[in-house]
């Protein structure tokens, strides 16, 4: 059975703007987004771009839109009439890749690793196990940055506000009960009072790392 | 082109490479870290779920010990571990972990905070990992990714280095390009550390990221280091055969599992009437391709795997993440039957290293999966994560006081000429198959000829249609040089090419049955065979010996305790 593939191209090195390609493709029941992707390039347009690379979920590289929603192309089924785009916001590299650049130059604020006035001598130290809880859970963030590229508030400012990708990530350091920074000052200074709280990040979450609850305790600690 | 310097520069941004980094940043000297893919999220590492083995005073209990760590490590690997590496890996590993979760790691804690739980798998006598959640992978990169950050380590990331530059020996620096503008990039460095991991893609099943395709084995033989034990290649018995992009992703456990061929036939009672499906990975995977090319596997070439005997409840609490997988395939564990198939998981070969896993080129040093002799002839499971951590760390402090005695060296930039020149012109090929059919065909001829059975006639096969492979000219869709993708996948079939060869010429040679390697026309182990085969990079081939295992630290049939 064929299917039928909408998919928004841009060469910035050849095309003066972005543009919808169609293409049809062979649909094999269960393939995901990732696989349409790989059949077109194997065997129809060996020019299309798009980034992955473990195939289940890990590396966080392989985030687009399907139908103007937020996914991971390597979980998320293939549909007949889909159309996919690059994660919004971010400059475009190629096709439905984009330049993660932007969000890479923003982690060196946030010192994201962990700090302490003094490291105690013992070897296994005792962690506050309650936070260890928001720990674990804010860790499985895998930086597909797909709440980032839906959030409101840094779509429309984001020279003030950090979004929630890296604040979740912040998040980790400030559950860690050994870390002695000030972690919601240094939150702070990145935009965090400036989330309306709309939980959008975390329901397009694929790992669910709920980095809205993670931005909520920061903001009461 | 673009050109850096750094007193020791690592290749590899997985686990063992960035542990490298870290520590060579303690011992004075400039570090940097270069990797094809995105830092932090290519590479294996990252993907790990299981745990890191690992002895130590502070947990083990038991009457657990190294000694039986060490033992366990032998017996599962027939015996050809090199026993200096293990020996280290072992002795080493707890501190290490320790001085991660110094870094920023956490592993899981009982409830009161403090004490480390353990857990086991295949191979190991006793409870000796450390983990957290199914994921201890991505929490160590996590930290070594934050310390990297603290030390202000460069990394340049998306920059494939394809040509090591050595004089009388030595290690001078390597070549590469910006995979993004395909821009010549020379670094110039005292000591260079591999760290590029294995080959999982060489075979059409792998469980592997698709940036595992054995970049530094070609690296290395360019070198003039050799490679040893690359017969030995892991195969994980049960993993899915679609959809495609899910093709040999891990989907089930086989304790768990009861399978089936296409004749309804319970066939693990013809294999290993004992322990069924508790047989070792091995044993496992040879059984399930036994039964493939004997007529009775499943329509996509596995068997059927079903597991709807175990209780109501169970596939919440131990196989979440199965479960889950396998209902986006339209599987539901609970209920149906599902078609599985062995994947290529982990090399146990690689290059070949010293005491401080330094290659036989002054200043290269390889670790990781990257380098041969830890696991010897089969890897038991939670092992890979404290031999990437280890070598790791002994081969930076070691490069570091290396580079302390040795001359910066200069390279003329001309040194790049040919490989821009070959990349150029790789650009404009317009006639012949395109990087990705050509890939395609030479995992599917290693997965048929020289995967989980081997013969010498399969072999012979192999090595041929590779060559003929190999020959043909190369079509590229897009032309341009921004972000063609196309160029990075063609020079990483190069590299697979190389290892499929080593793999091949080493598993022609052995020719007896051991650990992960199973010649049908040899199915016994032979104790002649107490050995590891060794490739010599030799005027354009590879000269093909073998060399007795030392057994410095234990012997087969010594009593532990």
């Amino acid at each position: 059975m064929l299917a039928n593939v909408r998919i928004l191209r841009f060469d910035p090195s050849a095309d003066a703007r972005p543009y919808h390609k169609e293409y049809e493709y062979r649909f094999e029941d269960y393939m995901t987004v990732l696989d349409v992707l790989c059949q077109l390039a194997g065997e129809q347009d060996s020019s299309l771009c798009f980034h992955y690379c473990c195939r289940s979920g890990h590396c966080g590289l392989c985030g687009l839109l399907v139908n103007g929603k937020p996914y991971l192309s390597c979980h998320k089924a293939a549909e007949n009439g889909m159309t996919l785009a690059p994660l919004p916001g971010f400059p475009v590299k190629r096709d439905l890749m984009i330049d993660r650049r932007p969000h890479e130059d923003a982690r060196g604020k946030l010192r994201l690793f962990l700090e302490r006035e003094s490291s105690p001598d013992d070897p296994i130290e005792t962690i506050d196990m309650a936070r260890f809880a928001g720990f674990r859970q804010v860790s499985r963030c895998v930086e597909c940055l797909c709440c980032t590229a839906v959030c409101p508030v840094w779509t429309n400012r984001p020279h003030l506000f950090v979004g929630p990708a890296l604040l979740a990530t912040e998040a980790r350091l400030f559950y860690d009960s050994r870390d002695t920074q000030k972690r919601a000052l240094i939150s702070k200074s990145s935009g965090l009072e400036q989330c309306v709280g709309c939980g959008q990040c975390t329901r397009v979450c694929p790992q669910d790392a709920d980095p809205a609850k993670a931005i909520a305790d920061m903001r009461t600690n | 082109m673009r050109r850096y310097y750094a007193d020791i520069v690592v290749v590899g941004a997985g686990g063992a490479g960035l542990i490298a980094a870290a520590e060579a940043c303690l011992h004075g000297g400039s570090v940097a870290v270069v990797s094809k893919g995105k830092a932090g999220r290519s590479g294996a590492t990252v993907m790990a779920p299981g745990g890191v083995a690992a002895v130590h005073g502070l947990w083990s209990k038991d009457g657990d010990s190294k000694r039986l760590h060490e033992a366990d490590s032998y017996h599962g690997g027939g015996w050809l571990n090199d026993q200096v590496l293990m020996g280290r890996v072992v002795d080493e590993i707890g501190d290490v972990l320790i001085s991660l979760e110094k870094m920023g790691a956490l592993w899981q804690r009982g409830p009161d905070g403090k004490t480390l739980l353990l857990k086991t798998d295949a191979g190991h006598s006793h409870n000796r990992s450390l983990f957290l959640e199914d994921r201890i992978g991505r929490e160590m990169m996590k930290a070594l990714c934050g310390e990297l950050a603290r030390r202000n380590v460069p990394v340049h990331d998306e920059i494939m280095l394809t040509n090591p530059v050595v004089r009388d020996g030595r290690i001078l620096g390597a070549l590469g390009f910006d995979v993004n503008t395909l821009e010549g990039v020379l670094f110039e460095s005292k000591c260079l550390v591999l760290a590029t991991g294995g080959c999982g893609m060489v075979y059409s099943n792998t469980t592997n990221p698709t940036d595992l395709t054995g970049d530094g084995f070609l690296f290395g033989l360019q070198a003039g280091a050799r490679l040893c034990d690359m017969e030995f290649v892991q195969f994980y018995p049960l993993s899915m055969l679609f959809p495609e992009s899910y093709r040999g992703v891990i989907c089930a456990t086989a304790m768990y599992s009861r399978l089936f061929n296409s004749e309804g036939e319970r066939f693990m009672k013809r294999y290993d009437p004992a322990r069924m499906e508790n047989a070792t990975r091995d044993y496992i995977s040879r059984a399930i391709m036994h039964e493939v090319t004997q007529g009775r596997g499943s329509p996509r070439g596995g068997v059927f795997c079903d597991c709807t005997h175990n209780e109501s409840g169970f596939f919440k609490r131990f196989l979440n993440h199965d479960y889950k997988l396998q209902l986006s395939a339209g599987v539901d564990m609970r209920k149906d039957r599902f078609e599985v198939a062995p994947s290529s998981h982990f090399m146990m070969g690689g290059l070949t290293v010293d005491s401080f896993w330094q290659s036989d080129v002054v200043g290269l040093y390889c670790v990781g999966e990257a380098a041969g002799g830890v696991h010897g002839a089969n890897r038991i499971s939670q092992n890979a994560l404290s031999d990437i951590l280890v070598s790791g760390v002994v081969a930076a402090r070691h490069a570091a006081q290396t580079a302390r005695k040795l001359e910066r060296p200069f390279l003329a930039p001309g040194v790049l000429t040919k490989l821009t020149e070959e990349i150029s012109s790789l650009v404009r090929s317009r006639d012949g198959i395109t990087p990705s059919a050509q890939r395609a065909a030479l995992r599917a001829v290693m997965w048929e000829k020289a995967g989980v059975l081997r013969s010498d006639a399969s072999l012979r096969e192999a090595l041929r249609r590779l060559e003929e492979l190999e020959k043909q000219p190369l079509r590229l869709g897009h032309g341009g040089s921004w972000v063609n993708r196309e160029i990075l996948h063609a020079f990483e079939n190069k590299a697979l090419f190389a290892t499929a060869r080593a793999i091949i010429l080493s598993a022609l040679a052995r020719t007896e049955t051991r650990g992960a390697h199973y010649r049908s026309d040899y199915p016994q182990t032979d104790e002649k065979w107490l050995k590891n085969i060794i490739l010599t990079p030799t005027g354009g081939k590879l000269l093909v010996s073998a060399e007795d295992v030392r057994f410095s630290r234990m012997k087969k049939g010594e009593a532990i305790c």
